[in-house]
């Protein structure tokens, strides 16, 4: 039994035909990361370094950057991504501070809200402000008429704006999860004479400066990513916009294309890596919600609920305008409805519930195949040497940075003209293709989650069970799988979500209108003629939905820490350890 | 942590000894209802795919009436802007493609011909549907396309909006580019609505090539938007977002319908176009597809034209006999008086990607500039009314004629005529689309200069 003081408890013995399912079973994880993200990449790499004549060379480099308006399309991406960031980081960090000082604890259901935006493409936000705001022009001309800027600083400014009020919420919930375990004893510490200034600087930032950083670096990735919120605004000179104008005018083979795709997704890659230094230890956001046993105590300050109110009511304010005019019948030029009808969501409940459908096949099947491909990488990482556990990382966080668009350009300029097996549909004549591209994009999260439910799965109950004669089967059936299944429904929950909001690939990928999934059925009813009172009550359906799902989520969370199963502690370590490793050095 | 330890959570953990669990059955049960549910997708009937740019409730209605019509029979729709169609199907192996296309604009048509997309449908035309509708041509002489509906272009407007602002509603393009109108307008671009090309295209034909890019380029300066697709003007449009913006006759229709204190104008002169219906090479399922079209051009398919919602001018004559409100619907014969008889498709087709590619770099791209460019070149224009310059007046002209003029001569049109979809002619187009790109960055910051140099003359 030494070999398995490596790390995770081998749980099949060598030489023995499981080891060599387990070992096929890795190799189809491999064969799919390398047929479905590893070579579209670097064909869309090759692509972009191809001179039009076939010879390598930096040609289409040369032409993509002889037009001004690439250069101002990575300068305002960047800017528009760094200062959203940066924004949402600095507001959240100020309003974390001001929890863990109140030692304000939202409820659960308010946590999970904060990740409601995660949930939601941010255009969604765009378009209801633009209601509210925009009896003239929208936002930008506001601004512009405000503050007295250039309109194209208007635009930047109002989609940085849109982006920071629309990943707060998520950092704020990030932050405050990372901090507020140590929020008592800086009372207590506060209450000893140690300053409230110096407690911020010393305990609290030190404590925030991962979760923050994590955060700061997804809103990044995202706000990069984001195709439809600057075209709602009107804005095209940013690179994800010029990327899509350019596949949708001259097709996929365009190598143009690729080369702004290439450049995001090294963009993407840079501040991912730059974030790192910041996040060495591991950040679990996730299991931080769900370890703490204490129910939130009921007597939350004055201050705090009063501060939680006003974010709520904010947010509910950004919102109006969607629900508004998802029940307005005549709306227009004019401050409220002339009108007020249901038809908006009869109409929907009546003729797009097929896009409800295809998001719960599509993101289904996306995060089905996330959970069994993030399974065994999990393990393999677990076991795998020092030296192959790091390619290994930096090959899920290669996943984590590609951007939507970046994948959606390679997906199409790679698998076209593939025919499928046993029937005579093109592969991207059907969903599939989107349905690998979520899954890809919500790898990196599954395996975070997987790998911290199986180091909490503890390898005593699985040597205690094989001393006892179980056999393998049944230890999986009995002890792993029941250990893990808590952590695999999260993974999928999270990876359905994010999957549900991925409009950049939908609107590359999706093969025609039956087969839309609901966030890119929302992004055409909103640019509908007949205005976007369809889309509108679409995204409330959705919203409701997903609240529906989250509240069925913090039910169990509730019955969980009701029932005495030695489950949470063991799945969700409060302490930062690297899980139970193996336990033969205490024999 | 001993063996004790180990032994105590084993005890403390009785509950792995009891079967299965109903979480665990719940899951299996999910999983098996997923696996029916791709069962179920993957077992359905004869599908029909039609590509079309035309609106989603507008297909709906038409979806709606042929899956009624023939049980069994599935229709689904590729919706992308007509003008991507040529690339969306060179993208795709024949037998790969969708089965129709159809759209509005007929210079796509026209190019789906030249790159062999197209099948032949036969000449034999349908009695019921005259061969010459004014001087409109319904059918493709080759017999490659048909004639499905007819539309006319102009300009929609929310006259609450103007009368709020003292605007008066717009008549022909010319009125757009009036001051009045600054920031009030709201265009698609050419290269991703079909029916914006055509009304571009009918305007440089209809002025020539030098005077038609001045006007567009005027009326796009006083635009508040370059909305990213032609629904998007007249759903701006309707909600008092925007005052006016260029349209095909039935989105302006349809949004009237909805109750909307709109209306709408054959912009004079205005270009009436046959909106055409074809079968696409290379179809999955061709006999079907033959079945949507035969379907669209029948009497049912034609009485559908007139639905409120969708508002288009049928191609059979004896469609408008069923018309309710035959005095509110525009009747076709005034439409096609109003309509220019020289607009040729021809010509639109062999220029086509470029108006589209010089629109984008002078004006999508720059959109931002050229709006603060006008606002400053009209503040200049009122000052100048109070205080006479002549000095001034001529660096204003001289900006306005930098600015408002297009970036090649009508002369080098041909050396990029026919572009393809190589790499090497994408290539190529680039480097132009780079050269426009940078002309539109010196002349809008050359015209900045020249109106600061007017503004401090009539201010020292």
């Amino acid at each position: 039994m030494n070999r398995t003081n490596r790390g995770y408890p081998l749980l099949f013995p060598r030489q023995n035909w499981r080891h060599y399912a387990l070992r096929s079973l890795q190799f189809a994880v491999a064969l799919y990361l390398l047929a479905f993200f590893l070579f579209p990449v670097g064909f869309l790499f090759l692509k972009a370094l191809q001179n039009p004549d076939g010879t390598m060379g930096w040609g289409i480099i040369a032409l993509l950057f002889a037009n001004p308006v690439s250069w101002e399309s990575l300068q305002n991406s960047l800017i528009v991504a760094t200062g959203a960031a940066c924004l949402a980081g600095s507001l959240a960090l100020a309003a974390a501070a001001l929890f863990w000082k109140s030692d304000i604890r939202p409820s659960p259901f308010m946590e999970l809200c904060g990740f409601l935006p995660l949930f939601m493409p941010a255009f969604v936000l765009a378009s209801s402000l633009d209601i509210i705001v925009g009896g003239h022009g929208g936002l930008p001309a506001m601004l512009q008429n405000l503050l007295g800027i250039s309109r194209a600083n208007a635009s930047l400014l109002s989609l940085t704006l849109i982006e920071a009020l629309h990943y707060f919420p998520f950092i704020l919930i990030a932050l405050h999860l990372s901090t507020r375990a140590s929020s008592p004893q800086a009372h207590a510490m506060a209450r000893l004479g140690t300053s409230w200034r110096r407690l911020i600087r010393q305990v609290f930032v030190p404590l925030a400066l991962p979760g923050l950083a994590f955060a700061m670096a997804l809103t990044f990735l995202k706000v990069i990513d984001d195709l439809a919120t600057p075209l709602a605004l009107g804005i095209t000179n940013m690179l994800a916009p010029q990327a899509y104008h350019r596949i949708a005018v001259y097709g996929a083979q365009d190598p143009l294309a690729a080369l702004i795709a290439a450049i995001l997704f090294i963009t993407s890659g840079l501040a991912w890596f730059a974030s790192l230094g910041f996040i060495r230890q591991n950040v679990n956001l996730f299991p931080a919600t769900f370890n703490d046993n204490k129910p939130p105590p009921t007597s939350a300050s004055m201050r705090g609920r009063f501060f939680i109110t006003f974010l709520g009511v904010v947010y509910l304010g950004c919102y109006a305008g969607l629900i508004l005019s998802s029940l307005a019948g005549v709306w227009s030029h004019t401050p409220l409805p002339e009108t007020y009808v249901l038809t908006h969501y009869l109409k929907a409940f009546r003729f797009e519930m097929s896009s409800l459908y295809n998001t719960l096949i599509y993101c289904g099947f996306a995060a089905l195949i996330d959970i069994l491909v993030a399974l065994p990488l999990a393990h393999a990482i677990a076991k795998a040497p020092p030296h192959w556990k790091q390619r290994l990382g930096w090959l899920v966080a290669g996943t984590l940075c590609i951007p939507g668009v970046t994948l959606g350009i390679a997906y199409l300029a790679l698998f076209r003209d593939i025919q499928l097996p046993l029937s005579n549909l093109p592969l991207d004549a059907t969903g599939l293709l989107l349905t690998l591209a979520f899954s890809i994009r919500g790898l990196p999260f599954a395996l975070h989650i997987c790998s911290l439910a199986l180091n909490s799965v503890p390898a005593s109950y699985i040597e205690a069970a094989r001393t006892l004669g179980c056999a393998p089967a049944k230890i999986v059936s009995r002890i792993v799988f029941p250990m893990l299944r808590f952590g695999l429904l999260l993974a999928f929950t999270l990876c359905f979500s994010l999957a549900a909001v991925d409009l950049s690939l939908a609107a590359l990928l999706v093969p025609n209108e039956n087969n839309a999934p609901l966030a890119y059925s929302i992004y055409l009813h909103i640019q509908s003629p007949s205005g976007m009172n369809v889309g509108s009550a679409l995204a409330i359906i959705s919203f409701a939905l997903l609240a529906l799902i989250l509240f069925g989520i913090i039910h169990r969370l509730h019955r969980r820490q009701g029932s005495h199963r030695p489950l949470s502690p063991p799945l969700f370590p409060t302490h930062r350890t690297t899980g139970f490793a193996h336990e033969s050095s205490h024999h | 942590m001993g063996n004790q330890s180990i032994s105590g959570r084993i005890m403390q953990a009785h509950w792995i000894t009891r079967p299965y669990s109903t979480m665990t059955r719940r899951l299996l049960r999910c999983l098996a209802f997923g696996i029916a549910l791709l069962g179920a997708i993957s077992a359905h009937g004869e599908v029909i795919t039609v590509a079309s740019s035309l609106p989603k409730d507008f297909l709906a209605i038409y979806k709606r009436a042929i899956e009624a019509q023939y049980p069994g029979t599935r229709i689904q729709y590729v919706n992308f802007p007509a003008t991507h169609t040529t690339s969306f199907l060179r993208d795709r192996a024949p037998g790969n493609r969708p089965d129709v296309f159809w759209g509005s604009a007929p210079d796509i048509f026209l190019m789906l011909r030249r790159h062999d997309l197209l099948e032949f449908l036969g000449k034999a035309d349908d009695p019921g549907i005259p061969e010459y509708i004014g001087h409109l041509r319904i059918n493709d002489e080759n017999g490659y396309f048909k004639g499905q509906a007819l539309s006319g272009y102009g300009v929609m407007w929310n006259a609450r909006y103007l009368k709020a602002r003292g605007i008066p509603p717009p008549g022909n393009w010319q009125d757009l580019a009036h001051a009045a109108y600054f920031g009030h307008v709201v265009m698609s671009s050419p290269s991703r609505s079909s029916t914006t090309h055509l009304m571009i295209e009918a305007i440089l034909q209809d002025k020539g090539w030098q005077d038609g890019w001045s006007l567009i380029l005027r009326i796009a300066a006083n635009c508040g938007l370059i909305s990213e697709r032609s629904a998007g003007v007249p759903s701006t449009v309707s909600n008092g977002r925007f005052g006016a913006g260029l349209v095909v006759d039935f989105l302006g229709l349809s949004a009237r319908h909805a109750g909307n204190p709109v209306a709408f104008t054959y912009a004079r002169p205005t270009v009436v176009s046959v909106a055409n219906i074809a079968l696409i090479k290379g179809a999955r399922n061709p006999s079907g597809g033959k079945r949507f079209i035969d379907f669209t051009l029948s009497a049912a398919g034609q009485a559908l034209l007139l639905h409120p919602e969708i508002g288009r001018l049928p191609v059979r004559p004896a469609s408008y006999a069923s018309l309710k409100d035959s005095e509110t619907y525009s009747q076709i014969d005034d439409v096609l008086a109003q309509s220019i008889a020289e607009y040729d498709p021809e010509v639109s087709e062999t220029r086509y990607r470029i108006v589209g590619a010089i629109f984008d770099q002078l004006i999508t791209y720059r959109h931002q500039e050229l709006v603060d460019l006008n606002r400053l070149l009209l503040q200049t224009q009122q000052a100048l009314a109070r205080h006479p310059n002549p000095l001034a007046e001529v660096l204003v002209e001289k900006a306005q004629a930098l600015v408002f003029s297009p970036p090649i001569s009508e002369k080098r049109i041909p050396e990029l005529q026919k572009i393809s979809d190589t790499p090497v002619d994408i290539a190529r187009l680039a480097s132009y689309e780079a050269e426009w790109g940078r002309l539109a960055k010196t002349r809008y910051t050359e015209a900045r200069l020249l109106i600061e140099q007017a503004q401090s003359r009539i201010r020292p």
